[in-house]
């Protein structure tokens, strides 16, 4: 999972797209946080992610989380477009039509 | 997280795994005190899952660090034996309240008991939708579902949002029918079936909890479906740094609910 977003965020860091993380290490906690560090380095993490914890309810709640890794696909606008493609070739082939609607759409206010 | 409350538990309750590890006699099920015999399952469970969770996390780091295969304990936890147990429990108070916390047992402790979930399930749909206890199993026959059990499960569930005495349950009922529909809804109109079922608990009951959590299971349908305006979350980074979803208006987000654990 983690290899792959890596890819997709290098493939992409010219266009219109931003892989953005809710994660729930705990990192409203010291040692959460320490940990975290220390594991995005060896893992690559250079994405943003919002602090899960802390707030409340907590934003997985909100967004009623039943299990993680859970994916949304958001466009240019801010709409749900897809919910939980996990295969990477299909992942990639709904993002590439995606950012290339917002591309357009970029456009065309030009 | 989840290691340490099994932890904790079984901190609390060791005097009946004790008993149970030392072999004691036990007397015949039906001549149980219900509540003691369940509690000793639940205390029983705990440990073996517990002993299981470390067991498999050093199997899978072993593999890992030899580059071997997924070992193959990791996917099978000790449950079977005492799903066992809770069916002859269950079989033992047939018919009474007693057994619907035994069936109860199955339907959230089962991992590879598919027979065992469905029958157990069907059990609950043809002799206790009425009864007081059911309350408890409610929230997870969504699990169910994932044995084969989807049929079963949908005739319960009918049964106590129709005529449930308790008006909490039937409410509890139609929350759990509403969230499982909204799961399964391929179509508009069965995310409007689901959506009236979340919609009527209102008018079933004025349980501020349970009026809540249709509440949420609503703002599911209303905010979170494909073709919605995704909801802004307003936040802070890892390190406590605030930005909000909204800043990245104008591009392609994919949104990843994660951890690293």
């Amino acid at each position: 999972m983690i290899p792959h977003e890596r890819s997709l965020v290098e493939k992409w860091k010219d266009k219109p797209f931003a892989l953005l993380g809710v994660n729930s290490d705990g990192t409203d906690t010291e040692e959460g946080l320490k940990k975290y560090r220390e594991e995005a380095k060896t893992m690559g993490v250079t994405w943003r992610s919002f602090r899960d914890e802390g707030s409340t309810p907590k934003i997985s709640d909100t967004w009623r989380v039943q299990g993680w890794p859970t994916l949304y696909f958001l466009d240019h606008e801010g709409v749900i477009r897809h919910k939980d493609v996990r295969d990477d070739a299909e992942m990639e082939k709904v993002l590439a039509e995606m950012i290339e609607a917002a591309e357009a759409a970029a456009k065309a206010k030009k | 997280m989840r290691r340490t409350v099994l932890a904790a538990v079984l901190l609390l309750a060791p005097p009946a795994f004790v008993a149970a590890q030392a072999g004691e006699t036990k007397p015949a099920p039906s001549q149980q005190d219900p509540q003691a015999a369940y509690d000793e399952l639940v205390t029983a469970l705990n440990k073996a899952m517990s002993d299981w969770q470390t067991e498999a996390q050093a199997a899978i780091e072993k593999a890992q660090k030899a580059g071997e295969a997924f070992p193959a304990i990791a996917m099978q936890p000790p449950t079977k034996e005492f799903i066992s147990r809770a069916q002859e429990l269950a079989g033992a108070f047939e018919g009474k309240d007693d057994a619907v916390r035994f069936l109860a047992f199955i339907v959230k402790n089962a991992s590879n008991e598919r027979n065992a979930v469905r029958k157990a399930v069907e059990t609950l749909a043809a002799k206790h939708a009425g009864s007081k206890a059911i309350a408890d199993v409610l929230p997870f026959l969504p699990m169910a579902t994932r044995f084969g059990a989807s049929k079963s499960v949908m005739a319960l569930l009918d049964q106590v949002a129709a005529d449930h005495a308790d008006a909490d349950c039937k409410a509890l009922a139609m929350i759990t029918r509403g969230t499982l529909r909204l799961q399964q809804a391929q179509t508009d109109e069965q995310r409007k079936a689901a959506e009236k079922d979340l919609r009527d608990v209102a008018a079933v009951t004025k349980n501020a909890e349970l009026l809540a959590q249709a509440k949420d299971a609503l703002f599911e349908i209303e905010n979170l479906q494909v073709g919605c305006t995704a909801p802004d979350i307003v936040g802070v980074d890892v390190e406590g740094v605030p930005f909000k979803l909204s800043d990245y208006r104008g591009k392609v987000v994919l949104l990843d609910f994660w951890g690293f654990w």
